[in-house]
Parts: structure tokens; sequence; C-alpha cells
């Protein structure tokens, strides 16, 4: 069994009192098992200031994580905060690392930090936490399909993708062990008996625009038109946008239907010169397109249900909840109305933490046995440790 | 957002303290600004998070707005043409709630039933609406089709044809539920399309379809009946010892009457293929023959033209070959006439090749001439129908411009292809591929092909015919109906090769059905004709088989002859109570082997050996002549020495009877002609009254002979009154005789059947005395005849009795030719 407990702090510029906050709120000497963890997540704006090196310093045990927007444990949500979520257990071992930057081929990083922390194990690890970097080349779900590939799509993932609040996305960076890292894979594999649950909730398909698309050029995940015509085209056509503009269009999310039925979400980062969009992750040529619009009623729904349904099943276990940064968009100004309803669902026993994602990812375990992880976005995750 | 205040105040610069408390001031103010500094910083970022909060918000708000403007836009837009499309849609649509009331109705509804107002039917159930139409089939179909679309997940489909209100018409209906994102049904739409016009065109387009096929079938009735004549008896003249170019006349007269059958079948075989109707019928046949077919069909066309024929043959072509002979022929036939048709003078080439592929083979056929040639922008024209290119300069050449366009479809349907190349003024080749199934992969070898070139194979069909064992059926007794008395001629004539075989002839389905009925004759095979008037084939079929109820009548086998060459005949015939057909014009190895199954092959192999070898049947002999002869001795007739007459006749009794049977069948007619003289066709009279005189003193009625010689006289002298003094006289006491000699032949046939009966039975009459009888009408030997006919006379025979009774009358006729002419075909097929 794992246990798990969280420490919060607001505090960015003064790095003693930052790290005695958080050290204060974690039980490390009579709270620790035989090995842990640490999950830090924290507002960009931490990059400003030592707290993140210096807390890690401090802490007896290997620190992975990404920055978000706002975050939240135990009922303090803030969106200028740093959270530590420890994992301790007897019975289930940590082991964790970072990969060597990644430009436009991630092939050899992933597969070497991959080789490095979990290849070399000898008993294959029963969960992957993937901790992926946002970058605008390479989409979140090439991370992952290496994942699987290097996995041999036995061993379940779920994780997040980093995100900041600028406005270009910048600043997003993974975490190890006290260092930001703007382009590098952090994992996290836990080894032992660990059975982890998982819940998600993507956009309800009543929330599906009717007007369909095919999507009939796309380069990984710059989608470059659509019936033919440009993506910004496609979108000025549905009103979407206008003279090239697509602010607010990330609130939106594309929902592609596959050959085989099934579907992916994206969300759509920026436009390009020649009227390209830029996603989240990738999706194939001739599958259709579509857009879906979901508004802050819609978000506090699916996320009160699936927390609803995590805890029907948490047994006096842990949550790690996920939850895609478009979806706090889509509350409008009701920016915290999300996690308020996390606050109302979570039972106070329960240790959790409720982090906004750049990208979800989570296993679909499939009728072969096999397990394909995969990328979404506009999604709400939970894993139940 | 969490925003830390603490009601601090705006930081300020730190004061400087005078004297000794000075520093400590100032590390306390110090401080207190680094803690406002960090405030304010704290503070900047909050605001910071707070105005991208809020730019976002209202970024997302603005897309938002936009998306609904436009999908409001784009709603309107597809509601105002939807609401056009209802508007004006030609159909009837009625769309109901799930519980059946009307919510909405196009105005082709209202116009058409006359509803003046929406208003008047909205919100009204279906049943009401429907209920105005005084229709309750139609309420009923309705309600029944509502329920059905509820209930099940498809779309209810009908047709009506009703009146609600705008005339009888017909709709095709389509009911389907309307149905929400869960499946549950929320209305129902009814959509009424107006078929009347189609359904008006469609019923028109049937009738003339069936009209054309009626025709087809009666033309090919019509049409074919009498080339069946034509090439049926050419057939049987075939048979004969003729001299070689009678024989080869002969084979071309048979060769074109089948390519006059063929060119008539154009025309019916374009229809047939364009109806869909058209089938190849494979068989076994050999190369050699279709080339030597082919060959000696066209020759004659070549006629006076300085044209040069080539035959080109591959030796490796196999013997035989599986495939539409017919067809095939039809299409050489056609790409052959054509080159020799357009050729006025130079060469004319046919050639034939193949590529064998396992036990199939790709014929390779071409027809190369010297002629006309075709321009290029006609040959795309070539194989359309009724097209005959460049008509304006070659109005003399006849053809119904169907040929290339069968030759083409037929080539299609072989698997095959057919191409040209041609250069106008120079010549065309016309090259046509099929694939053919080989049977006997023999090749030809090259004495066959050299025989082919030198047309030598001209026999070929006559030897096919020759080439039947036409065993004696003396066993066999059929019966053949069919109301054209030619057609019967042709069939017996056919028949009669097979000796001793009884046919008995009927010309109508009525005829049929009552010998079968009467049972007097168990008939091994009936020949049945399809197409007759009044009652035909297959309705005679139908009441033999079920309403005379015997075995007899239900199990006989009824063979049907068909002039009708459409496809289905088969299962037409076999399902009417047919065992077998044969088209007209019959093929001679076709009716071989239907008599071979259905007389023949019933017997037993001791009855079949006997036949063979002529030892078939016995019988007693009893003396008929005698009893006559008695009879004639017995009899006094004014006017007529009768011992003077049988001794004439070597005191043969029935020979005797014959010949005053054969005066009083004979004589009225010259009465009649003797009746109406006049003074202009005493001439005529003078030979007619020369011909009674004979018959008179042949039977020894002296005394008419000499009246009849005196009116010769007056007439050759032209005494018109002298002749009408003595005609009238004349012919009444030739009456009289003619009274009391019909008397006689009676009590004489009544003699002779009684004879008959008591006779033994043959089945046919002695094949030698048969052949000695021939011999000794050929060589005029009176005496040998005379004794034969006495041999022959003292049987009755099962079948060819009548064959003696002729003889005998030919006899007393001196018909000697005609016993010789009709005894060498008889015994000329063994």
């Amino acid at each position: 069994m794992i246990r798990m407990f969280t420490a919060f702090t607001e505090e960015i510029d003064d790095v003693e009192t930052a790290v005695s906050e958080v050290l204060n709120q974690l039980d490390l000497e009579g709270g620790l098992m035989s090995n842990s963890v640490g999950i830090l997540h924290c507002a960009c704006e931490f990059d400003e200031s030592d707290v993140v090196r210096k807390l890690c310093e401090r802490l007896p045990f290997d620190v992975v994580g990404c920055t978000s927007l706002s975050i939240q444990v135990q009922g303090l949500k803030s969106q200028l905060a740093l959270t530590v979520t420890v994992l301790t257990s007897d019975d289930v071992r940590f082991v964790s690392g970072v990969s060597s930057p990644v430009s436009d081929d991630l092939n050899g990083p992933v597969t070497e930090a991959y080789g490095r922390v979990i290849g070399s194990l000898q008993e294959k690890p029963a969960l992957i936490m993937p901790f992926i970097p946002f970058m605008t080349n390479i989409g979140g779900d090439e991370f992952i399909e290496k994942i699987n590939e290097l996995s041999g799509r036995q061993i379940p993932a779920f994780g997040t993708v980093s995100i900041s609040n600028e406005h270009d996305f910048s600043r997003s960076y993974t975490i190890h062990n006290g260092e930001f890292y703007p382009t590098s894979l952090v994992l996290l594999g836990l080894i032992g008996d660990v059975k982890p649950m998982f819940v998600s909730a993507t956009v309800p398909e009543d929330k599906i625009l009717k007007q369909k698309a095919i999507v009939t050029d796309v380069s990984k995940n710059i989608l470059k038109t659509v019936n033919g015509m440009t993506a910004l085209s496609y979108l000025e056509s549905l009103g979407l946008a206008k003279d090239g503009n697509i602010t607010g269009l990330e609130s939106m999310p594309f929902v592609i239907k596959l050959s085989d039925g099934s579907f992916l979400t994206r969300a759509c980062i920026s436009a390009t010169p020649e009227g390209a969009l830029v996603l989240c992750g990738s999706l194939p040529v001739d599958s259709t397109l579509a857009v879906a619009t979901m508004g802050p009623e819609d978000v506090i729904t699916s996320t009160g249900e699936k927390i609803r349904e995590a805890m029907a099943e948490i047994r006096g276990r842990s949550m790690l909840i996920y939850s895609c940064v478009a979806r706090s968009w889509m509350l409008g100004t009701k920016v915290m109305a999300e996690h308020d309803e996390v606050d109302k669902c979570v039972d106070d026993s329960v240790a959790y933490h409720f982090v906004y994602s750049g990208g979800e990812i989570f296993p679909a375990f499939l009728k072969d046995g096999s397990i394909s992880n995969q990328l979404q976005n506009d999604s709400v995750i939970i894993c139940v440790l | 957002m969490s925003i830390d205040v603490n009601g601090t105040d705006a930081p300020c610069a730190p004061a400087v303290a005078p004297g000794e408390d000075g520093a400590s001031e100032n590390a306390k103010l110090t401080a207190e600004n680094t803690g406002l500094q960090s405030q304010v910083k704290k503070l900047s970022r909050q605001l910071s998070a707070l105005q991208k909060t809020i730019s976002r918000a209202e970024s997302v708000a603005t897309i938002r707005d936009r998306l609904a403007s436009t999908l409001n836009a784009e709603r309107s837009k597809q509601e105002r043409f939807l609401g056009m499309l209802i508007e004006n849609s030609p159909n009837i649509i009625l769309l109901f709630d799930k519980d059946g009331y009307l919510a909405y109705c196009t105005n082709t509804f209202l116009r058409v039933t006359g509803i003046q107002n929406f208003g008047l039917v909205d919100g009204r159930h279906f049943t009401e609406i429907f209920a105005r139409f005084n229709n309750p089939d139609l309420l009923r179909h309705v309600a029944k089709r509502i329920a059905l679309a509820i209930k099940s997940k498809e779309t209810i489909t009908g047709q009506e044809t009703i009146d609600i209100g705008g005339g009888l018409r017909t709709y095709n209906i389509t009911t389907t539920a309307m149905r929400n994102g869960e499946g549950d049904a929320e209305g129902i739409m009814s959509l009424y399309h107006d078929i009347t016009e189609t359904s008006r065109a469609k019923e028109a387009a049937e009738a003339a379809s069936r009209a054309k096929s009626e025709f087809l079938a009666s033309m090919s009735h019509e049409i074919r009946t009498p080339l069946n004549v034509i090439n049926g008896l050419a057939e049987l003249e075939l048979r004969k010892h003729l001299p070689q170019d009678t024989l080869l006349n002969l084979e071309k007269i048979y060769g074109s009457g089948v390519t006059l059958l063929n060119i008539i079948n154009d025309i019916l075989d374009i229809s047939k293929i364009e109806s869909g109707r058209f089938e190849l019928v494979p068989i076994d046949y050999e190369v050699a023959s279709i080339i030597s077919d082919t060959v000696s069909m066209n020759m004659v066309r070549i006629g006076s033209k300085a044209i040069e024929f080539k035959l080109n043959i591959d030796e490796n072509l196999p013997n035989r070959l599986f495939g539409d002979e017919l067809r095939l022929k039809q299409i050489l036939n056609n790409l052959l006439s054509n080159a020799i048709k357009y050729t006025p003078q130079g060469v004319v080439e046919l050639g034939f090749s193949c590529v064998r592929e396992d036990d199939e083979i790709w014929l390779d056929c071409y027809v190369k001439d010297s002629g006309i040639g075709i321009s290029e922008e006609n040959i795309p024209k070539l194989f359309s129908d009724y097209q005959q290119v460049d008509m304006l300069n070659h109005r003399t050449i006849e053809g119904t411009g169907l040929g290339l366009s069968i030759c083409k479809r037929l080539v299609l349907m072989m698997d095959g292809s057919i191409n040209v190349e041609s250069e106008y003024g120079s010549g065309s080749k016309f090259s046509v591929r099929v694939r053919q199934r080989v049977t006997d992969p023999r090749p030809l070898g090259k004495e066959c092909v050299d025989n082919l070139k030198g047309f030598r194979f001209l026999e070929g069909e006559n030897r096919r015919v020759k080439n039947i064992d036409y065993v004696p059926m003396p066993y066999g007794r059929v019966l053949v109906v069919d109301d054209v008395s030619m057609n019967l001629d042709v069939a017996k004539g056919m028949m009669m090769a097979y000796e001793g075989l009884t046919i008995d002839c009927v010309t109508s389905g009525m005829d049929a059905i009552d010998l079968i009925r009467r049972e007097e004759t168990h008939y091994d095979a009936v020949f049945m004709d399809h197409m007759m008037p009044g009652l035909d084939g297959i309705e005679t079929v139908k009441k033999i088989r079920e309403e005379i109820g015997s075995e007899y009548a239900k199990t006989v086998p009824i063979i049907a002859l068909t002039a009708n060459a459409i496809v289905g005949n088969d299962k037409l015939f076999l399902e009417n109570g047919f065992q077998a057909f044969l088209t007209k014009p019959i093929d001679v190895v076709k009716l071989d082997a239907a008599l071979r199954q259905f007389v023949r092959d019933k017997q037993s192999p001791e009855t079949i050996r006997q036949a063979e070898e002529g030892t078939y049947g016995a019988g007693a002999k009893k003396d008929r002549d005698a009893i006559l002869k008695n009879l004639l001795e017995k009899t006094r007739i004014s006017g007529v020495d009768i011992v003077a007459g049988m001794k004439r006749f070597n005191d043969v009794a029935s020979v005797y009877i014959g010949v005053i049977k054969s005066f009083t069948q004979n004589m009225p007619k010259l009465l009649d002609t003797l009746r109406n003289v006049t003074e202009s066709t005493l001439p005529e009279y003078a030979v007619t009254v020369h011909g009674a005189k004979g018959s008179c003193y042949g039977i020894d009625a002296d005394e008419a002979g000499r009246m009849a010689e005196a009116l010769e006289i007056s007439a050759k002298g032209g005494d018109f009154a002298r002749v009408m003094a003595g005609n009238e006289t004349f012919i009444g006491n030739v009456g009289t005789l003619l009274l009391q000699l019909e008397g006689l032949v009676r009590s004489a046939e009544e003699i002779g059947e009684e004879a008959d009966s008591a006779k033994n039975t043959l089945p046919a009459p002695d094949r030698a005395l048969l052949e000695k009888m021939l011999d000794a009408s050929r060589d005029y030997d009176i005496d040998t005849m005379q004794s034969v006919m006495d041999e022959l006379d003292q049987y009755s025979y099962e079948s060819e009795g009548e064959l003696i009774s002729w003889i005998k009358e030919q006899l007393v006729n001196f018909g000697y030719d005609a016993i010789s002419d009709r005894l060498d075909e008889m015994l000329k097929g063994r």
C-alpha cells in the first residue's frame, strides 16, 4: 500500500519561509516508510526563485513534477502555489529520472531515459508516471507512443504535460530533483504491490458541434488543411477565428473521430502564418474533425461525477487528479469553480492533489490484454493509488 | 484566485532617523521596506495572474459569442431553406408527433386535398385527417404503417393508388419514425411521392415489351415454319443418290436456306439480345465443318467478281471444340460476306489459328480483304445497330446493318474480342478471338487443311446426315401432330428412313387427344407441334395428361416440335408435360436421337436384334383374292364385262377391283369437265373425253367406251351440236355405271377387311420382296412385279400397309416409275 500526504505554499520569494512551510507540513520524521518519492507541482513563477531547488535539497527522496496553473491539495488552492505530494510505502519502490533535452527527435533521449530508469529494472513497474515537457514542435502523444513502444504496451502510464499561465505557454517546465527542464521528459516508476484504478472523463458527445470536416493535410501535430482549405480558413468559416486571430480557441476542444470509431481530443495552441494550427497532439489525415463547446456547468458536472466515481472505490487510498488547463478556461471568470467542486466531492480524510495539466495521460486496457496509453486534452483524469 | 492582502499600505522610502537609534531604525525600516516590496511583488504577481485570467475569460467569451452568432446565422439559414424545402416540395409530407397528431404538412398536401388552410388540420389526429377521404382501407394502411414505423427501426414503404382529392393517383408512401439521440420516436414522417406518370410509363413499357415478345414469338414461328419446309425438304433430298453436281447444288440450296434463316435471325437476335433474353448454346462441333460451311456458304457471293479467295488454316487447330457453333458460324459468315460484299475485286482472305490454354483455346479468326476499306471516322460506328457506313456511296450493297453489332455482342458473350484495322480505299481486316473448350485435341492435320483449301469438305453436311445409322424400327409406332400438312410430310419423310416404323399423322390437337383416348394404338412417342390453331401443343398435352386419365395418357412420351427459337423453351416444355423438344427445321441427328431414346431403347435387346436382322414378326396366310374373285363372278353390272376385265388382269380379282376403284375415284372429275363444254372448249373436251374413253375400256365398260369414242370424234371434228346431243347421255350412263361400281368396290373392301383381319400380320412388308419389287419396276418387269405383289398381299401389316395398297394401285395404273421412285427413296437410307 502507498501512503500519501501533501504540503502547500504560496511563498515564492522567501526561500527559507517557503521551504520551512512545506517541511512543517510533511511528517518526514515519523511519516515516511521505507520508500518515498515526492511529486512537486508549482506555478511557473517559482522559476524566479530558488524555492524548488532548496526544497528538493532538503527532501530525503527524489522529487519529480512539473509546472502548472492553479493547484489544490486538501482544500488549499491557489494559482500561485507550490505543492508537494509525498508517496511513501514499504512494499512499493519508486524510481525516477530525467531525459536529456529533446529538440526535434525524441527517440534518443526518451529511449535512453526509459532504459536507464525503467528498462534496467528486474521487475516491471506496475505504473509509470511520465511528466512530459510542453513543446510546440512535438506533441505529447509522441512521447507517450514512444513509452508504449518501449514498455511493450504492458505498463499503464498516468501523468501530465507541463503547462504555464503564460499566454504563449512559455515557462512550462518539467521538474526533477529541484531543476527546471523546459524540454526533458521526467519519469517516475512505481514497482511493487500497486493496483492503481483509473477514472477519466473527456468531452461529452452532445457538446460536439454537428459541423464535421475532413482532415485533409496534417504533419504530426500541425493541422494544415481541413476540407481542402487552410485550417484557419475553416475555423473562420465557423466563426472561431477572425482575421487570423484564434484567441480563446484553446477553450474549444477539437474532437477527432478515427477510422475505427474511437475519439481523440486535442487542444489548439496557436496558428502559424500559413494558416495551420498547432495542436497539443497529432491526428491522422482523413479523420473527421469537429469542434466542441463546453461551459462551466459541463466542466463542473463531469469533474464531480468522476470524483464521486473514484470516491466510491477509494477504500482508504489516495487520489491524484489532473484536469486539462483548457477546462479552466471553459470556466470563464469562475476560475476556481472546478476546485470548489473537488472540495465538495472529496472527503477530508482522503489525501489528493488536483493539478491543471497541459495534457492528460492515462491508460486504455484493450481486449487483447495490451495497454494503450494515450494522451488526451480537455479531460479530467484520476488515479487512485 | 487567492489574493493575500493584509491591508498593508503602499510601500514608502525608508526615513533616516538622527542619532544612535538611527541605525536600528534604519534596519527596521529596511526590513519593513523589504517586506513591503515582497508584498508588492506578490501583489504584482497576483495582479498579473488575475489579468491573464481576465484576458483569457474575455477571449473565451468573445469566441463563444462569435460561434453563437455563426451558429445562429447558420441555423437561421438552414431553417429558412428547410422551410422553403418543405413549402416547395412537390411531394406530400406529413409530420406527426408520436401520438399521431399532425405537426406539419407541406403545401402540396393542402393543395391536393383541397384543404384551405393548415390551421384546419393542425394538431388533428391522422385518423381524423384521413377519414375525410372516405377510404377505410387507406386509413387502415396508414395506421398500420405508423404503428410499424414507431415500433421498428425501419422505414416502412408501400404503394397506394388512391384519390385524396387530386383524382386517382399512385403514390409511393414512405413512413419513418423521427427519433431523438436516445433512439426514442418523437414523431412520424410520412412522404407521399406521386408516381402516377411513372407507373403509367412503366405499364406502357411493360405492355410494349410484352407485345414485342409476342411479336417475336409469332414472327419466329411464322418465318421459321416455311423455312423449316425449305431446309427440311432439301435435307431429305440430300439423302438420295444423286449426281454429284446436283448434290453440290442441293448443299448450296440447303446452306443458303440456313443462311436465309440466319439473316432473319439477325433481326430476331438483336431484339433478344437487347431484351436480355439471349443465351449461347454450346455444343460439340467439328472445326473443319465450321470452316467448310463458312466458305461454301459464301463462295456463291463472289459470283462474277474478280476476287481471289485465300484460306489460311493452322494445321494444329484441334479437331473438335465445344462452343456455340451456330453463333460462331454466324460471326464468320457475317465477316466473310461483308468482305466479299465490299470488295469489287482483289483478294479476300479467311484465316484460322489458335493459342492453347490447358483444355481451352483462344480461337483466332480473321477476315482480310483488299476492298473499299473504312475511313477512320467511320470505324467507331461499325459495331452500332442498323448502321451501314458510307451509305451514300454504297446504296446498292444489301444488308440490315445489324451484322457487326450482333457479331460484337456475340463475341463478347463468348468472352472474346473483335477488332478492325482498315484503310479507306485499301481494305480491311477483322480479327475475332473467342475462347472455346477443346473436346478432341487431335490436330486437323495437313490433309484435312489441304482438303478444306480445295473446298473438298462440302459433303460435310451430307456425310453428317449419311453417317446416321437408320436402324429399322418395325416395332415402333409414332404419332406426328402438326396443322401444316407440309410439315407432316417433312417429318414423315424423315422418319421413313427407319424401316418399318409406323408413322401416323393428324393435323390437330383434338385429333391427337382422340387417338390417345381411344387407345386403339399405343404410340411409343408423339411428336407434337407447339403452335397450332385452336388447341395448341401445350394445351393439347395438358388435356392428354390431365383429362384422359389413363396411365398411357399420363406417360406416353411427347416431344415438342417448335419453330420458336425462344430462350427458355426447355423449361417451358418440360414444365408442361413434354419429355423433350426439337426445333424446326428438324435436325436429323436430333430426330435420330429422339427416336432412339423413346422408341428403340424401350425395346428388349432381342426385339432390337430381330428388327435389325429383319426377322421381326411372323404370320399365317389366307386367300383373300379367292373371295374377291367369287364376289366378282357373282356380280352383274350392265355395261361392264366383268369376266373380260378379270381376264385382262390375269384373274387377279384384287387387282381388277383396284382398277375399278381407281375408275370410280377419277371418272367423276372427268365427267365434271365434260359437263361444262362450250364450243370454244371443244379441243379440250376432245382430250378429256379421250381420257374417259380409255378409262371405260380399261374396265371393260365397252358400251360407255364407244360412246366416249364417238364424242371424241365429233369434238375433234368441231361438231359442237353433235357433241351436245350425245354428251348428256354419255354423262348419265357413266354416272349410273359409277353407282354400281362403287357398290361393288364397297363390298370388295368389306371382304378385304375381313380377310385382312384373318390374315397373318407382319410388322412391315418384307424388305427383300420390296427390293425385288424395286428392281422389277426399274426394268419394267410386270410379271415379276405382279408376282411380288401377290406375295406381299398375303399378309396384313402393322406398318406400311398403305404402301402395299398403293403399289397395287400403281400397278393397275402403270405407275411403274412412281413405284421405283418411292421404293428407291424408302430403301436407300439403309
